[in-house]
């Protein structure tokens, strides 16, 4: 499975990261600081992967149930696909065992979605709509693991949710304006 | 009335305040502009503390209208390190509120910020269960969202009935979620108490949807891994066998469908689902896994059909691109993994090799990995790997240094006798390109000196990573040579070569090894050896390229350490001390090329020692490791050595005198142990030859090269060993080990047996000693003599009766217990010399 996904700038700022395991701020500020001297630097000649050993996890709560210990605290061979699109770098972890290839693709997969959701998608479109690129990762990620290899799947559902969204905001922008000139005449 | 006005006063403020802050609440952009425009860290700090505070008071006074896009700020600060944990509740709020844009901002929030070990989760546990009932799908979508990515597995069983009830539904858009869901369910929680994630699978696979069909897959893999982990702890009986039967031919069949060309599904549009020209890559490799994990264990007639199936994927998926690789790959790997028919062995081994000549780095990279797990099991597969050794070879020469190693790897892994030739001869191209450009063995000092300004010494230079590299491959080379080798010529050749490239990067057991092997090999081989090596290391001091000592330090620096070879020196020195009578007598090398050789290494050693000129300087790292200068300085007393030893055996008059202008000329060496060793040297070679120096300077018997070899093969197992740059001894300790074994001192200490039984040779017969185990003891005393007095030393090479006088006491001052024995033999020595 996938542990995280991040996209990181030329210059080492990280424009989103997205985490499927449980591990603390600290954690997170390590894996990145590794992530921006082991990636970016390698030439281009060099393969898209990077073999990687993860810190340990944190503990986790303990469970009353006594239920199964989560198989990742057992292998922390990790490995780093990335790939590079312009000024960005597209990193994904996975497991030591986990199709290195299908990851790369997954990688395309998530870009040319993006591509066609804000339509020539450029690094500023997710800086300033970083939401939204966390939105289009929900529709095709859960938990990890790809959850639609259809694009134009994928796009549909996040532009009905976005239009969902927008819909409701219109009415509930009104009521609110509404609520407030109530509110302030009854004080005067 | 005037109390009235002042409230009203009061509260008109209060509201004023309120507003202002309110009606300020900067946009989401607005922030991200700022950010971006803030020209130092302690500027963005200052921004994010105030937008926080602000952050925080409308959260406290319990603010609607700007809810959501505080959140939206929060997650900005915490992509870039900021804490936000004040905004957890906050989320949780907004992820319960009935509003869909506030839902949806409010789960992204909790699934960025916060993980499974947060209680603050299992507040929403209720919220959950409303919304995964609700009849609006994209709510339902959000709640199996916060399932799969961050529930506790308390939520995941308190909601498991709902999550099932959504494995049966209709819109494969919440069931695809479903099942990513049910597959943290089923990773989080005990066997017994998802056994209906178990029963709705064929359901699932029932339906005519990509999406699900992936996900279902996805679903496979994690339930059997469930299954492996439970292992009938949990009393109830496998749901593996049943789950098997049901969903193998249905896994196969969408597969076959799936290399068809998609007959037999359904799609809204085929487009979106192609890439590169295989039909849905994602979809294959996901079922090729499930495969996998549900072929281990299943029956002859259901692998028949497997076998069929990847044949199948086999030969009608191109593999140029990277989506048809991908699934080849997965397929490759399934097929290994399972107890597959023969040709789809063979079939999936020749896959291999076509990946290893992609054009797609990433490709040979994970086609060298995985042909290392097929040489690692063995079996008819690891053969087949064999005959891919030319395109393995051919990566070895690859700019990427993981592809490199992996090929390296790899190449040393399908080594046997039958190609070992081709594959050392390559790695040794590797080795050499690795430690900078080595082999250049033939290039005088005087050249050396002119281009040495803007060269890097070439092995030392390296890198801690590039020499532990270095001294691994040569490690692994030396295995082959000694596993392998067609002849001991060969053997010869190959140690020399390496010995060449990497020089003192070598590890200590690689030498050992090496001249344990020649010790117990017949006299024709040992000749080769000594000529051999007598090129390489040694024959360029001969020719007169070094006539004149160098003069400045300036020029001394240069030419004397960089494009030395200490190591290769030092054996080579001490191969031809001991059997380069065989070669000085019957040709090969004239005892005046000999002679002169030495001399010369002799000479340019002589500024370098006990001047402490290279202290420091080049071996870096673990404390104790030599400097330059002391190796230097071992390959002078090896050389000096040598030119005794030769002398004295092959009884030539040049090399004679040469030896007594040499042990003459170091006799008032500045550095003690060269001293001490050129005036014990003179002294046996003054006047005619006796019998003692013959006696004490007669061959070494054979070494345990057995032992030896065991050694050396069992560094490539505790990996970590052969790695070690120059170990704290070098090969004077080593000899010390292996004829003193009882002083116990070097770390990898020979076998008792052989040590024992070296020590009681030189017991017995005190006359087969070898000078050079002096070293080690008065090495060992060197601190003693220094604050004794130099200046007896100095007196000391005049006459021999002094030497009888002071030496043993010396020596016994020296190094105590360990020098008891070194000095009664030179007691033995020194006394028959007199009489």
């Amino acid at each position: 499975m996938m542990h995280w996904m991040m996209l990181i700038s030329r210059q080492g700022k990280v424009r989103l990261s997205k985490w499927f395991d449980a591990s603390t701020t600290a954690q997170r500020a390590t894996i990145m600081r590794d992530v921006v001297t082991l990636v970016l630097p390698r030439p281009s000649v060099m393969c898209n992967v990077v073999e990687w050993t993860s810190p340990p996890p944190p503990p986790s709560s303990p469970s009353p149930s006594g239920a199964p210990a989560p198989p990742s605290s057992a292998s922390l061979a990790r490995k780093l696909i990335y790939r590079r699109y312009a000024s960005l770098y597209f990193v994904l972890c996975i497991s030591d065992g986990d199709n290195e290839l299908s990851a790369l693709e997954t990688v395309h997969l998530y870009v040319e979605s993006l591509d066609k959701y804000f339509g020539n998608v450029c690094e500023l479109d997710v800086i300033f709509n970083f939401d939204r690129a966390y939105f289009l990762a929900d529709e095709l990620f859960l938990g990890g693991h790809l959850q639609e290899t259809n694009r134009a799947t994928v796009l549909r559902n996040a532009r009905a949710a976005d239009e969902l969204a927008e819909r409701v905001v219109k009415f509930s922008e009104k009521d609110a304006a509404a609520r407030r000139a109530a509110g302030v005449t009854s004080r005067v | 009335m005037e109390k009235e006005a002042k409230k009203l006063f009061s509260r008109a403020k209060d509201s004023l305040s309120k507003a202002k802050r309110t009606y300020t609440c900067r946009t989401l952009k607005e922030v991200i502009t700022a950010y971006r425009a803030c020209t130092s860290s302690a500027e963005e700090r200052a921004l994010v503390k105030k937008e926080s505070a602000h952050i925080r008071d409308l959260f406290k006074e319990g603010d609607t209208a700007f809810r959501r896009r505080n959140v939206a700020k929060l997650l900005f600060f915490h992509m870039n390190g900021y804490p936000t944990d004040f905004g957890h509740m906050e989320c949780l709020r907004l992820a319960a509120s009935p509003k869909f844009a506030d839902k949806r901002v409010g789960v992204l929030g909790l699934t960025v910020l916060v993980d499974e070990r947060a209680s603050i989760l299992m507040l929403m546990t209720n919220g959950l269960k409303a919304d995964l009932v609700s009849d609006d799908p994209a709510v339902t979508a959000l709640a199996l969202t916060v399932l799969g990515d961050i529930a506790t597995p308390e939520m995941l069983r308190d909601l498991t009935l709902e999550l099932v009830s959504h494995l049966r539904a209709r819109s494969p858009y919440l069931v695809k979620k479903a099942a990513l869901a049910a597959t943290r369910a089923v990773r989080k929680l005990p066997l017994d108490e998802t056994l209906d994630i178990w029963d709705a699978v064929p359901d699932m696979l029932a339906m005519r949807s990509d999406a699900v069909h992936l996900c279902a897959n996805t679903l496979i893999v994690s339930l059997v891994e469930q299954a492996a982990a439970d292992g009938g702890r949990s009393g109830e009986p496998s749901p593996l066998p049943a789950l098997r039967a049901a969903c193998l031919p249905v896994v196969l069949q969408s597969l076959r469908d799936a290399v068809a060309g998609g007959k037999g599904q359904v799609h809204a549009d085929a487009d979106g689902s192609m890439a590169s020209g295989v039909r849905n890559p994602f979809l294959q490799v996901q079922a090729l896994t499930a495969v996998r994990a549900l072929g281990t264990g299943a029956s002859r007639d259901e692998l028949c059909t497997v076998s069929d199936v990847l044949v199948a994927v086999a030969t009608s998926t191109d593999a140029s691109k990277l989506a048809g690789a991908s699934v080849l790959y997965e397929m490759v790997r399934t097929a290994l993994a399972l107890d597959t028919t023969e040709a789809v062995q063979q079939t999936a081994v020749n896959t291999l090799g076509q990946f290893l000549a992609h054009k797609d780095t990433s490709v040979r990279y994970v086609a060298l990995q995985e042909m290392a797990s097929v040489v690692t099991r063995g079996g008819a597969c690891a053969a087949s790997v064999r005959q891919q050794r030319a395109t393995i070879l051919a990566c070895v020469q690859e700019k990427d240094p993981s592809i490199q190693a992996r090929a390296v790897a790899l190449a040393f892994a399908i080594a046997d006798r039958s190609n070992v030739a081709d594959i050392a001869g390559q790695l040794l191209v590797y080795v050499r390109w690795l430690s900078g450009g080595g082999g250049s063995g033939g290039k005088g000092d005087a050249d050396v000196a002119a281009d040495e300004a803007d060269t890097p010494t070439p092995s030392l230079d390296s890198s801690a990573d590039g020499g532990a590299r270095v001294a691994d491959a040569a490690t692994k080379l030396a295995q082959l040579a000694v596993q392998f080798a067609p002849s001991s010529e060969w053997h010869v050749d190959t140690l020399t070569a390496v010995l060449g490239a990497v020089d003192v990067l070598a590890s200590e057991v690689v030498v050992s090894t090496f001249l344990a092997f020649l010790s117990v090999e017949p006299p024709a081989v040992q000749a080769y050896a000594a000529r051999t090596l007598f090129e390489a290391g040694l024959a360029r001091y001969s020719a007169g390229s070094v006539a004149t000592p160098p003069t400045s330090p300036l020029q001394r620096d240069s030419g004397g350490v960089s494009r030395r070879k200490p190591r290769l020196e030092r054996v080579a020195a001490y191969v031809l001390g001991e059997y380069g009578h065989l070669v000085v007598s019957g040709g090969g090398i004239t005892p005046t090329a000999a002679a002169s050789a030495l001399t010369g290494v002799i000479a340019v050693c002589k500024w370098v020692t006990g001047e402490g000129a290279f202290e420091g300087g080049g071996m870096d790292g673990a404390s104790g490791a030599p400097t330059i200068g002391d190796e230097i300085g071992r390959v002078r007393s090896h050389a000096l050595s040598a030119l005794v030893k030769l002398s004295v055996r092959s009884a030539d008059s040049d090399l004679l005198s040469a030896a007594r202008r040499a042990t003459a000329a170091l006799s008032d060496s500045g550095d003690v142990d060269t001293q001490q060793r050129a005036v014990e040297y003179h002294a046996l070679l003054e006047g005619p030859l006796s019998g003692v120096a013959l006696a004490a300077l007669a061959p070494l018997p054979p070494m345990d090269y057995a032992a030896a070899r065991q050694r050396l093969l069992a560094v490539g197992s505790r990996r970590a060993t052969g790695t070690s740059m120059v170990a704290h001894t070098g090969l004077v300790s080593l000899l010390d080990d292996d004829f003193m074994g009882d002083r116990g001192g070097a770390p990898a200490a020979a076998p008792s047996a052989f040590g024992s039984r070296g020590a009681v040779d030189l017991m017995g017969d005190s006359s087969a000693t070898d000078l050079i185990a002096f070293d080690g003891p008065l090495g060992g005393g060197t601190a003693a003599y220094e604050d004794g007095q130099p200046a007896d030393l100095m007196a000391l090479g005049q006459s021999t009766e002094l030497v009888l006088a002071n030496q043993p006491s010396n020596a016994r001052q020296a190094a105590g217990p360990s020098g008891d024995f070194a000095s009664s033999v030179l007691d033995d020595v020194l006394g028959d010399l007199t009489m």
